[in-house]
C-alpha cells in the first residue's frame, strides 16, 4: 500500500508539474466557486473550510450574486445580524433568488392590502339593504 | 488599352475581396507555446473570441502565436471547437461528447481552464469550471483537501471561529 502511494506521488509530481488548484488565477477560481455556490450554500461552506485561500476567493461579489438560497426559509422566524447582512449583500449584487424573494414579499404585501380592501368592500356591500335585489 | 488596364486595377482587388469573403473557411495557422503549428479552419478557430478579434483586425494572415497554450492542450481545445462548429448537431450526442471530453486528470483540467480563459471560449470555460465544481461538491473539507492535495492551513481555533461565524446558517 505504501509503495503504491509512493509511486502515485511521483507520478503526480511528474504529470501535474507544480500546478494545484491554488495556482489557478483568482478569476478562474471565482468562476469555479460560483458554480459550487449556485447549487448549495453548504457545499460552498465546506470548500471555504478546506483552506484559507478559498475563504478569500469566496468573498467576491460574484459569489454573492450566484449563491443558492435554497436552504433558507423564505420567511425566516427570526433573523440574526449575520444573516441579514448576508441577505443584504445577495440583494445588492443582484442575486436572482434574493430579488425573486424581495419581489414575492412585496407582492404578498400588496396582495394583502388588496385582499383587505376587497374584504372591506364586500362587507360594505353585504351590509347594504337587499332592496335593490329584485 | 489604358481604360481596360485601369479597370483591371480596380477590378482585381474587388474580385480578390469577393473571393476572400466567399471562401469563408480559410485555414489559420496557430502556434503553441512549444512551437507546434496547427492548421485549422477559420470557422473552427474563431470560436475563440481571442482569435476571432485577431482575424477581424486582419492580424491572422501569418502564424498566430499562442504563447500561453501548449500543444497537448491546444489539440484538446481544437477538438472541442471542431465539435462545436455546428451547434445544430444532435444535442444528446454533443452532451455525450462533452461529458467524455471533460473526463480528464485534474492537471489537464487546469490547463483546459487556463486555455479556455486565455482563448476566451465561453462554453469550454463553463464546462471545465463546472467539472471542477462538481468535484468539490458534496464533500467534507477533509475530503476536498485530499482530492485537491490542499494542506490544511487552519489552526483548530481558526476553524472554530469560522464555524461560529456561520452558525446562523446552520441552526434550525
Amino acid at each position: 500500500m505504501a509503495i503504491i502511494k509512493a509511486t502515485r506521488r511521483t507520478k503526480y509530481k511528474r504529470e501535474f508539474h507544480s500546478s494545484s488548484i491554488k495556482s489557478l488565477p483568482n478569476e478562474l477560481l471565482t468562476e469555479v466557486l460560483g458554480h459550487v455556490a449556485s447549487t448549495s450554500f453548504t457545499d460552498l461552506f465546506n470548500v471555504k473550510l478546506s483552506c484559507k485561500y478559498f475563504i478569500e476567493v469566496a468573498k467576491d461579489d460574484y459569489i454573492f450574486q450566484r449563491i443558492s438560497l435554497d436552504k433558507f426559509p423564505i420567511v425566516p422566524l427570526r433573523i440574526s445580524n449575520e444573516a441579514s447582512s448576508f441577505f443584504k449583500r445577495c440583494e445588492e449584487f443582484g442575486n436572482p433568488e434574493s430579488l425573486f424573494r424581495l419581489g414575492l414579499s412585496q407582492a404578498a404585501a400588496s396582495e394583502l392590502t388588496y385582499g383587505l380592501n376587497k374584504h372591506s368592500y364586500r362587507s360594505h356591500q353585504e351590509h347594504r339593504p337587499k332592496a335593490s335585489v329584485s | 488599352a489604358i481604360q481596360s488596364s485601369r479597370f483591371s486595377c480596380v477590378g482585381f482587388p474587388l474580385a480578390y475581396i469577393f473571393l476572400a469573403c466567399k471562401k469563408k473557411s480559410m485555414a489559420l495557422k496557430l502556434k503553441s507555446s512549444d512551437n507546434k503549428i496547427f492548421e485549422v479552419e477559420e470557422l473552427v478557430a474563431v470560436q475563440s473570441e481571442t482569435i476571432k478579434s485577431l482575424v477581424e483586425d486582419g492580424c491572422a494572415n501569418n502564424v498566430i502565436p499562442l504563447p500561453n497554450v501548449d500543444s497537448k492542450t491546444l489539440e484538446l481545445v481544437l477538438d472541442w471547437c471542431k465539435n462545436h462548429v455546428d451547434v445544430k448537431l444532435d444535442e444528446e450526442k454533443l452532451k455525450e461528447y462533452e461529458d467524455k471530453f471533460i473526463e480528464v486528470d485534474l492537471a489537464v483540467l487546469y490547463d483546459l481552464l487556463m486555455a479556455a480563459n486565455y482563448l476566451n471560449i465561453k462554453d469550454l470555460l463553463n464546462r471545465a469550471s463546472q467539472k471542477v465544481a462538481d468535484m468539490l461538491k458534496g464533500k467534507k473539507p477533509e475530503q476536498i483537501r485530499e482530492t485537491f492535495n490542499i494542506v490544511n492551513d487552519f489552526s483548530p481555533e481558526e476553524e472554530e471561529e469560522i464555524r461560529k461565524e456561520n452558525l446562523w446558517a446552520f441552526e434550525e
